[in-house]
Order: structure tokens, then sequence, then C-alpha cells
């Protein structure tokens, strides 16, 4: 053989070998990572799963923008049969602020199922945001405590917990706040996490809600 | 004497290479953290120094695993495959993500990317000057792809990493590409005009190379000690 010609005899059939196997592997890399080639990114990867096979999240105990103490869901009777439910903190300028608005529009909606949907917009960040701040919120966004509550958890043990178990990733911007993936997640009264929808995607969210609660 | 003297020198250098690479490895796990917070350090740094490494530690342990990698890698395919396939891999926004969130991908990641080092020295040796065209091409026009395509993406990929340090990982994903595209250009420019000014001084580097692994391989024809 020389150099610039192809290769032949045992060192080519070697090479198509060892090219077959990095062929194979990479594909099945590849193939595992994304779902089946449908999912390149983490949060389309994560609603896929979720979808094909709900978590439940472990129980977690809330205090609300009006005092109250609650648990939405992992214990019976749960205050609703499912929960939409928006991971915020209530400084963010952008993404929570059109959580807000986008279930302020969702609330009238809410009627037709008496009760048996709720929002609940969670804050991830219970340091700073106290009950002056979620109360603060829920007034800016006009949520009315019979069908939308403001609230953040007891012990950010649990909170972690639950952020893990439904796969959402909250990481400092470095200007004071948090990026995190968002969306509306569809959470029923028994912890099951069952649906994660755009924020632009409300209507959606809700006929998932009431498609699992009835 | 003078080339047990020689031969001393080489093996010095080779314990000296093999020394600062594995320092540079240590180093390198000791930043870990710090350099995979941000998306440009993780893909543009992190990348590249363990494929350095890898290099380095190829070279260092030269003889021991030269002949076997040759076997399976004539023409430096199956190298160049790997270290395609590798890097487009770890390109993957839901691979690098997975490899901040889990230390067993992590791992894996690592060792693909020590490992692509590893073997793209020899299969450089190896290809001719279209093959390693075809290499470097490929991997700058992948490079130049996801990097424009970070750019422009209207949404968070990754979800370790904010929108505006993608944004500046695909800026130097595509300088990234430019450089290294130029960089074998200007190589292969040097090396043909070398080639062209002394005829006579024995064979080419690549098919020195060549005819070398060739003979190590066993195939027939190969007749060079």
């Amino acid at each position: 053989m020389s150099a610039g010609s192809l290769p032949h005899g045992p060192s080519a059939r070697r090479t198509g070998l060892a090219l077959l196997g990095i062929g194979c592997l990479g594909i099945a890399a590849v193939w595992i990572t994304t779902w089946g080639g449908r999912c390149w990114t983490s949060e389309a990867l994560r609603r896929a799963r979720i979808e094909a096979d709900p978590p439940v999240l472990s129980p977690l105990d809330l205090r609300s923008s009006t005092g109250q103490v609650l648990r939405p869901w992992g214990k019976a009777p749960a205050p609703a049969r499912a929960f939409l439910v928006t991971f915020v903190y209530t400084s963010c300028p952008t993404l929570c602020s059109t959580a807000g608005d986008g279930f302020g529009r969702l609330q009238p909606d809410l009627d037709a199922d008496g009760g048996a949907i709720r929002l609940l917009s969670l804050s991830f960040d219970p340091r700073r945001d106290d009950s002056l701040a979620l109360r603060t919120y829920a007034e800016r966004h006009g949520a009315d405590p019979s069908r939308w509550l403001v609230a953040a958890p007891t012990t950010e043990s649990a909170l972690e917990k639950v952020l893990d178990e439904a796969g959402v990733v909250v990481i400092a911007d470095g200007r004071g706040g948090y990026a995190h993936n968002g969306g509306i997640h569809v959470i029923l009264a028994d912890g099951r996490l069952v649906g994660v929808f755009d924020l632009t995607q409300a209507q959606e969210a809700l006929e998932c809600a009431r498609r699992w609660a009835s | 004497m003078r080339s047990t003297v020689g031969q001393l020198r080489v093996e010095g250098g080779k314990l000296g290479v093999f020394v600062a690479a594995t320092l540079l490895l240590v180093a390198v796990a000791g930043c870990r953290h710090w350099l995979e917070q941000d998306m440009a350090r993780h893909m543009l740094i992190e990348f590249p120094l363990l494929l350095v490494v890898g290099a380095a530690l190829a070279w260092a342990t030269g003889g021991a695993t030269r002949g076997l990698l040759a076997r399976c890698n004539a023409l430096g395919l199956s190298g160049f495959a790997f270290v395609t396939l590798t890097l487009a891999y770890w390109m993957i926004p839901a691979a690098l993500d997975a490899s901040v969130r889990q230390g067993g991908v992590g791992g894996a990641k690592w060792l693909t990317l020590l490992a692509s080092g590893y073997v793209l020295p020899a299969s450089f040796g190896l290809a001719t000057l279209p093959v390693q065209a075809l290499m470097v091409g490929n991997v700058a026009w992948m490079s130049a792809a996801v990097g424009l395509l970070y750019q422009q993406a209207d949404r968070q990929l990754c979800l370790y990493y904010l929108a505006d340090a993608q944004v500046v990982a695909g800026q130097g994903l595509v300088a990234a590409a430019v450089i290294i595209g130029l960089a074998w250009c200007l190589w292969a420019v040097r090396r043909a005009d070398r080639g062209h000014r002394q005829p006579h001084h024995g064979p080419e580097p690549a098919r020195s190379e060549l005819l070398v692994r060739a003979r190590i391989s066993g195939l027939p024809g190969a007749t060079i000690e």
C-alpha cells in the first residue's frame, strides 16, 4: 500500500470494523440521549419523559400570600383535584411576570370546573419571598385566592426535592435574579406531574388538567 | 554513545511531557467546577485542554499503543471518525447538560475527549492530505453550524447555562471553526511548499509515518524498516 491509496488487506478490514463499531456506538449514544432523535435539549427531554411516565412529586408544605398553610398534593383531602403550577420568584421582571399575567387571564375560565382545578404560583426563592412579597405579587396580577394561590414552601429542603423530581433547574443569573426552565406544570392531587406546557399554552394546560381530573 | 544519549534525551523529554500532561489534567480537574460554570469556558477551554492532554499523553506513551491503534486506523479514518463523533455528541445541548448534572456522564465526557486527543496525532500521521482536509473541514463546519444555532436560538438551549452565555459560546465556536480551518490550511500549504523545495530528502512525513505503521501492522508490500 502506498500513501494516498485506499487501504486494503487486514488493516482495511479492521478499520472497516472499527468504523462500524464507532458509528454504531455514536448512533446509540445520540439515540439514547435525544429520546430517539426527538429531543435535543434537556427541557424537551424533560417534557417527553414526564408525558411518557409522570413522576410523583413529594408532598410540599406551603405558606400562601393570605397566610394560609396548606399541602397542595399528596394529602387527602386535597385542596383541588389538579393544580396548574408555575415556579416563580416574585422579584423577577420577565418570565415570572409573564406567567402571572397569563394566570390572571386564565382565572375566569376556572369557574366552569367548580374549584376542581386551581392555579398555584410557587416561589422557589422562599428566603426573599416573604408574606409581603407574595401578597404584592398576588395583588399586582389580580390573584383571586379562591382560584389562584401564590405561595412559598415552608422548608427549602422539601422544595429542592420537588424541583429535582420535576426537573426544574434554577441558576443564578449573575444580576441578583435567577434563570429557570419555566412552563405551566399540571400536577394532580396525588402528586403526579402529568404535563408541562409553555406559558403561551395556558388553555392547553387547562385542557390537560381537565382530562386528568375528570 | 551518541545514539544512547539521544535516546535518553527522547525518553527524558517523554517523561517530562507525561508529567506535564498529568499535572495539566489534575489542574483541569481541580478547575472543573469553574470551567463548567460557563458555557464558553466549558466548550472552548475545557474541551481543547482535554484534547491537548490526550495528545500529550499519546506522545509521551508513544510505542505502547501506537501499533495496536494503527492496525485498525488505516488512513486515520477510525481515529478521525471517533474524534468527530465525540465532538459532535458533546455539542448536543442535552448531552452537555447531562455532563454537568450527572457525574457518570461527566466522566464519560472526559474519557472520550481524552481518548480523542490520544488518537488524533497518530491519525494525522496516517492520513493523507485529502483525508485530513475532510476531517478538519467536517469539524470546522460542524462547530460553525452549532455556533450559529446557539447564537440564533430564541430560547435557552441548556438548562445550566444562561442565554447570554449561550450566545458567547456560539460566537466562540464560530471563531474556533475559522481558526481551526485557517491553521490547517496554513500548515498544509507550508508542508506542500517544503515538500516541493526538498523533493530528494526522503519521503514526506505522512508517507513515512504510514509506512512505519504499515510495517507494524504487517501489511503486504510494506518493506521500509
